[in-house]
């Protein structure tokens, strides 16, 4: 008997979007519910209640948080269209990853709440980042996950779909074609994935939404 | 045997993290080499096996190198599949470990690390934010012992078990190095219980460092903290 699938999320979160990846690639049914982050659902509080954050699967009135335990979850329950290879090695190397992506965003984060000397100090080391990812992490490779997309593809999938929204409204370049050329290649295949394509949010309106972001930011920090 | 199955773990004795991949090792019965690397003398071998983080611990197996604790744990738990499991076998059961997992290494390990390191208004600050964390967590591991006590044989030791020894393991280490005392009774009384039952399983006994050389140890980093 099939289970009820509802996640909670949020536009234009990252997080939220690696969850809707990963329902589009395994083809599950679920139901959508976008939630107000200024005005926190009952629900969400409910399910979330350490946290309060966003994403949120619930499976069967079971609720999950955190974006990566969620991935985890989900290629357990619903192992079609595999997100892990099935190696323990090759599943080590892509949590491996995972995790860097994870443990190296406040760095990328940094470029979009500073200004100044700060804020060139924090493109220098993002762009350290990026060189690990384009040598270390992807190589030769078509995806990180190698032929097809895994698990390490969709935590890092904000670098294909938001990077260059946020380096516009935080007003530098990053990830350049000519520095890094596979990543910049992998971001554009990313993009063409099925189960991808459908699921990435308007750039128009997540420029508008950064851009404002970035104002307020600024408008905070500056003396 | 020879190099079938060889498998050598990169560490150094005072790491929570490298102690982490140690008892999982040993509740696995997994055999395994040590080599203890002087952290302000980083082997080739350690560079050349962890050239992105260049940290223990590093476990290698027939010569492949796995980095980060928590990888390293599943990558043990999926590749030696016979013996105790350190992750329960329902998804959901462990989605909540992990998530729980997530919370001690991401919230209460740097919680403890500012507070070991502040002093003064800082120091207080940081304890207080400290102690909300762990009413946080001493709620949800209600959870997870209904019956109010933890209990453990050598067999029952999982992946919060670990995680935990390896947060809590060395507090009285550090009380005494310091006087920090992060574990009180009366407030977190289940954790408090948990910590203490977990502190006379064998294998956690086994690979606890030192104490004195543990006091030493933190009163040394202390001293040369940069400021």
């Amino acid at each position: 008997m099939e289970e009820e699938v509802k996640l909670l999320g949020a536009w234009p979160s990252p997080y939220s979007y690696r969850v809707l990846w990963a329902l589009s690639l395994k083809d599950i049914k679920y139901e959508y519910v976008e939630e107000d982050l200024s005005n926190k659902s009952d629900l969400l509080l409910k399910y979330n209640p350490v946290y309060k954050k966003i994403p949120v699967l619930v499976h069967g009135g079971k609720p999950i948080s955190e974006s990566l335990v969620i991935l985890e979850y989900m290629e357990e329950t619903w192992p079609q269209n595999p997100l892990l290879p099935q190696d323990p090695y090759d599943r080590a190397m892509a949590r491996f990853w995972a995790k860097f992506g994870e443990d190296k965003s406040p760095i990328f984060m940094a470029i979009f709440i500073t200004v100044g000397e700060e804020q060139e100090k924090a493109a220098k080391e993002a762009k350290e980042q990026l060189t690990i990812l384009e040598e270390q992490a992807l190589g030769e490779k078509r995806f990180f996950g190698g032929d097809k997309i895994g698990l390490t593809d969709i935590v890092l999938g904000w670098l294909a779909g938001w990077l260059d929204v946020i380096e516009e409204a935080a007003g530098l370049k990053l990830l350049e074609a000519e520095t890094f050329p596979r990543l910049h290649a992998w971001v554009q295949r990313f993009k063409e994935v099925p189960g991808i394509k459908e699921q990435l949010p308007d750039r128009d309106e997540m420029l508008v939404y950064y851009k404002q972001k970035r104002e307020m930011l600024i408008a905070s920090v500056t003396p | 045997m020879g190099e079938e199955n060889k498998v050598t773990l990169y560490g150094m004795w005072a790491s929570p993290f490298v102690r982490r991949v140690e008892i999982a090792l040993k509740i696995k019965g997994i055999p395994y080499e040590y080599v203890e690397e002087d952290l302000r003398n980083k082997s080739q071998l350690l560079l050349q096996y962890n050239p992105v983080h260049k940290k223990v611990p590093v476990l290698v197996h027939n010569g492949k190198p796995i980095a980060e604790s928590l990888v390293i744990l599943e990558y043990i738990e999926e590749t030696w599949k016979n013996g105790p499991k350190i992750l329960p076998e329902d998804p959901y059961e462990r989605a909540k470990v992990r998530f729980w997992a997530s919370f001690i290494q991401q919230q209460l390990f740097d919680s403890i690390v500012s507070a070991a390191k502040s002093s003064g208004e800082a120091h207080e600050k940081a304890m207080k934010e400290l102690f909300e964390k762990l009413t946080v967590f001493e709620e949800g591991m209600k959870d997870f012992f209904p019956s109010g006590t933890p209990h453990f044989e050598d067999e029952n030791i999982g992946f919060l078990d670990i995680i935990l020894c390896s947060l809590f393991g060395y507090r009285k280490a550090q009380e005494e190095a310091n006087g920090l005392k992060i574990l009180d009774p009366e407030r977190h009384p289940l954790v408090y219980s948990w910590v203490t039952a977990l502190n006379e399983v064998p294998v956690v006994k086994e690979t606890l460092p030192p104490h004195d050389k543990m006091v030493a140890l933190i009163q040394f980093l202390r001293r040369n903290a940069p400021h």
